[in-house]
């Protein structure tokens, strides 16, 4: 509710309505997905470029979750479906060794090998020898921490 | 041009002054979004990961990440004098401090894959393989160790022995009679000893200057290699490998047609098992190393180099005697650069080449 008034009386990126403008399809992957922790299910990735923003369309069965993520500075936002806004998403975690990436703890849990392998050689520096990574963001949609291997541990 | 004063750009609406938190001054002075848009200016200039002078093909769209920061970094430092301080090339102790996801929108090298069914169930937790590699760091340490303790006990022992005998041999008499000869010799030998000594503690520096040397020298090379690894040479690189793969293995006894009679004359029966591959693979990511030792050679195959051309056949690049030479390698019809192996040290590498990019992972 708070967000919604947030949102009814500021701009902010991830409050506005979803853009009607169609990007550019980087690729599509047939892979398994979680819902909060539940059973792997079959699922299907579509990832377009919206030129400030990666959209990332996940079908499960005849459920629906879209992620945005724009960079930088990094954000993610997921679609409300019934409301047709986004809103922020809370965390964000990736295990490369697994492919995995995982959105507001485990609400949903992806693997994306594309994703990583992206995110993998646009930042060598700062990845390099990592295999878990986390981030986590502020009320503002902003990233508020970010962390690796061991230093993720007890963190949401 | 008129110039519009700064007050003037508020009221108009072209500047947009956050507001103020009320934060204590450490949130002020190393505020994440002015760290965060410094370091993507420095990425983007740098083209981290985009070091790709040496790309050797697969690079599509290498350069879209880079162009699309240097974007950013232009609206940054066009807001006027502020921009100055984020324009600085200096180390600011925060590089590596950004967020380490992104957007995923680069084409890594290889392209993209469209299928990562059956390739395990999605999962932040860490896998097996990880810990296995720990153990066995700790059971080698402790191995170490025990030797060392081991010899240290022996050498001790082998001291007091010695020093028992010399006294039952010697009477005292003859030593007193002999102590000035001895002072002289021993005088002697400590001059020798001394000479030899420095001669060796020389030597000994010149050897690690030289060892040291030639670690940098590796290091540096292997680290310039390093940027331009592919993100799918990672943890997770079997699955993450970002083309169609999973047909070779099981070369036991492949069906090449050369290979009985050539593994009968080099006195062979098998070839490096996958899982012997594939663990020098995982061993040479988590040691950040770019090359493994392919199994019963002394080749240095560059694993990250690998490349599938069509859906048999692979480039890759590998060290022989000191030359990095790039080959081409027939999984399917067993070849190397058209031709058959010729020495059992070409088939491994024939082998290991194909299992990496094709093997099962």
């Amino acid at each position: 509710m708070a967000l919604m008034v947030l949102c009814a009386g500021v701009a902010i990126p991830f409050c506005a309505q979803p853009s009607a403008a169609q990007g550019t399809t980087l690729y599509r992957l047939e892979t398994t997905c979680t819902i909060r922790g539940g059973a792997p299910q079959d699922c299907v990735v579509e990832v377009t470029d919206e030129g400030d923003s990666t959209v990332y369309r996940h079908t499960i069965g005849s459920r629906v979750e879209v992620i945005r993520v724009s960079d930088p500075p990094l954000r993610m936002g997921i679609l409300d479906a019934p409301s047709g806004r986004w809103r922020q998403v809370k965390s964000a975690g990736a295990r490369f060794s697994t492919n995995t990436i995982c959105y507001d703890d485990r609400d949903l849990c992806v693997i994306n090998p594309n994703h990583l392998n992206s995110v993998r050689e646009e930042r060598v520096d700062s990845l390099e020898g990592r295999d878990l990574v986390g981030v986590r963001f502020g009320a503002d949609g902003r990233v508020i921490l970010t962390c690796y291997d061991e230093g993720c541990e007890g963190l949401k | 041009m008129k110039t519009l004063s700064l007050p003037a750009l508020v009221l108009a609406g072209v500047l947009v002054i956050p507001a103020l938190p009320s934060a204590p001054t450490w949130a002020a002075a190393g505020s994440p979004s002015s760290a965060e848009q410094l370091l993507s200016q420095r990425s983007g200039g740098g083209g981290s990961g985009n070091r790709g002078s040496g790309n050797r093909g697969g690079g599509r769209g290498s350069g879209g990440g880079s162009n699309r920061r240097s974007a950013g970094g232009n609206l940054t430092g066009g807001g006027g004098g502020g921009g100055q301080a984020r324009r600085s090339n200096k180390n600011t102790g925060f590089r590596t401090a950004s967020p380490g996801m992104g957007r995923g929108s680069r084409e890594p090298r290889g392209g993209w894959t469209g299928n990562s069914r059956g390739r395990g169930t999605p999962s932040l937790d860490r896998t097996g393989s990880a810990d296995r590699n720990r153990n066995a760091e700790r059971n080698r340490n402790a191995e170490r160790n025990r030797n060392a303790d081991r010899a240290r006990r022996d050498e001790r022992n082998r001291g007091s022995d010695r020093n028992r005998n010399r006294d039952n041999d010697r009477a005292r008499q003859e030593r007193l009679d002999r102590r000035d000869d001895r002072w002289d010799r021993a005088g002697n030998r400590r001059d020798d000893r001394w000479d030899r000594a420095g001669n060796r503690r020389d030597d000994r520096w010149d050897r690690a200057a030289d060892r040291r040397d030639d670690r940098w020298r590796r290091a540096s090379r292997d680290w310039d290699r390093w940027y331009r690894y592919p993100g799918w040479a990672r943890p997770g690189w079997g699955p993450a490998r970002p083309w169609s793969w999973g047909w070779y293995g099981g070369w036991s006894t492949p069906r090449w047609n050369w290979w009985g009679p050539s593994a009968a004359a080099w006195g062979v029966s098998t070839l490096a098992t996958a899982a012997i591959i594939n663990a020098a693979v995982d061993n040479a990511v988590s040691s950040h190393t770019t090359y493994i030792v392919v199994p019963n050679t002394n080749y240095q195959l560059l694993y990250g180099s690998i490349r599938p051309v069509g859906t048999q056949s692979t480039t890759f690049s590998v060290i022989a005697n000191n030359d990095e030479v790039e080959i081409t390698a027939d999984c399917d019809r067993g070849t190397l650069d058209g031709r058959n192996p010729r020495t059992r040290d070409e088939a491994e590498l024939l082998n290991a080449a194909c299992q990496v990019a094709f093997g099962t992972a």
